[in-house]
């Protein structure tokens, strides 16, 4: 077993633990991060219209 | 029939249309994303066995295989809609060409860090030069070179016409892809799961993997529509509709 393997062995998968954990680790930020980015993308928008319409029209 | 779905086209084909459908179709879409994905998570990660061969480490699969599918998939379905978008000039298909690129490159990413961590414990190394792991890497910049064509051109028809091309002549990649484990000597393992004949895996390993295949179809199916949705509004800010939308807001 390699020093990263042993480190992470303590895991469920013992020394496969580091490699799978790692991978949706990976997985879950990398869809969780797209995924938010693009639900957020119409709201963030909307309000930047708006605040650029009361810019030009204070009232 | 046919006349049913050529109203819906038509009626998907408005972007106002559009904006208002699909806000009504995410929040269902990722739903079963969630519902599927956690299924097959619990019955890959607790319920299948160990790997004869293999040990632990084959439960990266179930990552690892549905989201190389999905790298080609979008790849294919948003050349399709780039060519939609080329020839018809609709809006709403040069929205979901390009709002696939980066759902498509999150895939392509995932995959290949997948791929690397599974073939460390199998092959001994991270990454080898072959012919598999090397057309999945130029797909992950196909997708680059697509959105970095975009953000280059002001116009968004001039930049939805530009990127049409790449993504049509980078489609050539998805067969080299398929069939570089068939057509070249390499490290990776050859078709699991789409033989034709008989699939050369458990039951009980291959319903969570299909689960979350599927699973991460819905993902995509939501993830596009909402970026769509987004870039429809950002591309339309100056119409009626648009106006309607924040007034309303």
């Amino acid at each position: 077993m390699t020093n990263i393997e042993q480190l992470f062995s303590f895991l469920p998968y013992g020394k496969y633990a580091f490699y799978i954990w790692t991978s949706y680790a990976i997985c879950i930020l990398v869809m969780g991060y797209t995924l938010v980015r693009s639900l957020r993308m119409r709201t963030t928008l909307i309000k930047q219209l708006k605040d650029n319409l009361k810019r030009i029209f204070p009232e | 029939m046919f006349k049913t779905i050529k109203n819906w086209f038509h009626l998907m084909g408005s972007p106002r249309s559009f904006d208002r459908i699909a806000g009504k179709i995410i929040p269902w879409l990722i739903a079963i994303f969630t519902l599927l994905t956690l299924t097959g998570l619990y019955l890959g990660l607790v319920v299948a066995p160990t790997d004869y061969q293999q040990g632990e480490s084959y439960r990266i699969i179930y990552i690892h295989v549905p989201t190389a599918w999905m790298s080609m998939l979008i790849y294919v379905l948003m050349a399709i809609a780039a060519t939609v978008g080329l020839i018809w000039r609709i809006k709403v298909a040069d929205a979901i060409a390009s709002a696939s690129a980066p759902i498509g490159a999150a895939f392509t990413f995932i995959a290949l860090v997948t791929g690397s961590l599974w073939g460390k414990p199998m092959w001994g190394t991270w990454w080898v030069w072959d012919a598999r792991l090397t057309s999945e890497l130029i797909l992950l910049f196909l997708y680059f070179g697509y959105m970095a064509l975009q953000a280059a051109i002001d116009e968004p028809r001039t930049a939805a016409r530009a990127s049409a091309l790449l993504a049509i002549v980078g489609v050539v990649n998805i067969p080299i892809i398929h069939y570089s484990v068939e057509w070249w000597n390499t490290l990776h393992q050859g078709a699991t799961v789409t033989k034709i004949d008989k699939p050369s895996i458990d039951i009980s390993m291959l319903v969570p993997l299909l689960l979350m295949t599927f699973g991460f179809k819905f993902y995509y199916a939501g993830a596009v529509l909402a970026r769509a949705r987004g870039l429809l509004l950002e591309r339309e800010q100056n119409t009626n509709w648009v106006k309607e939308i924040i007034a309303n807001d």
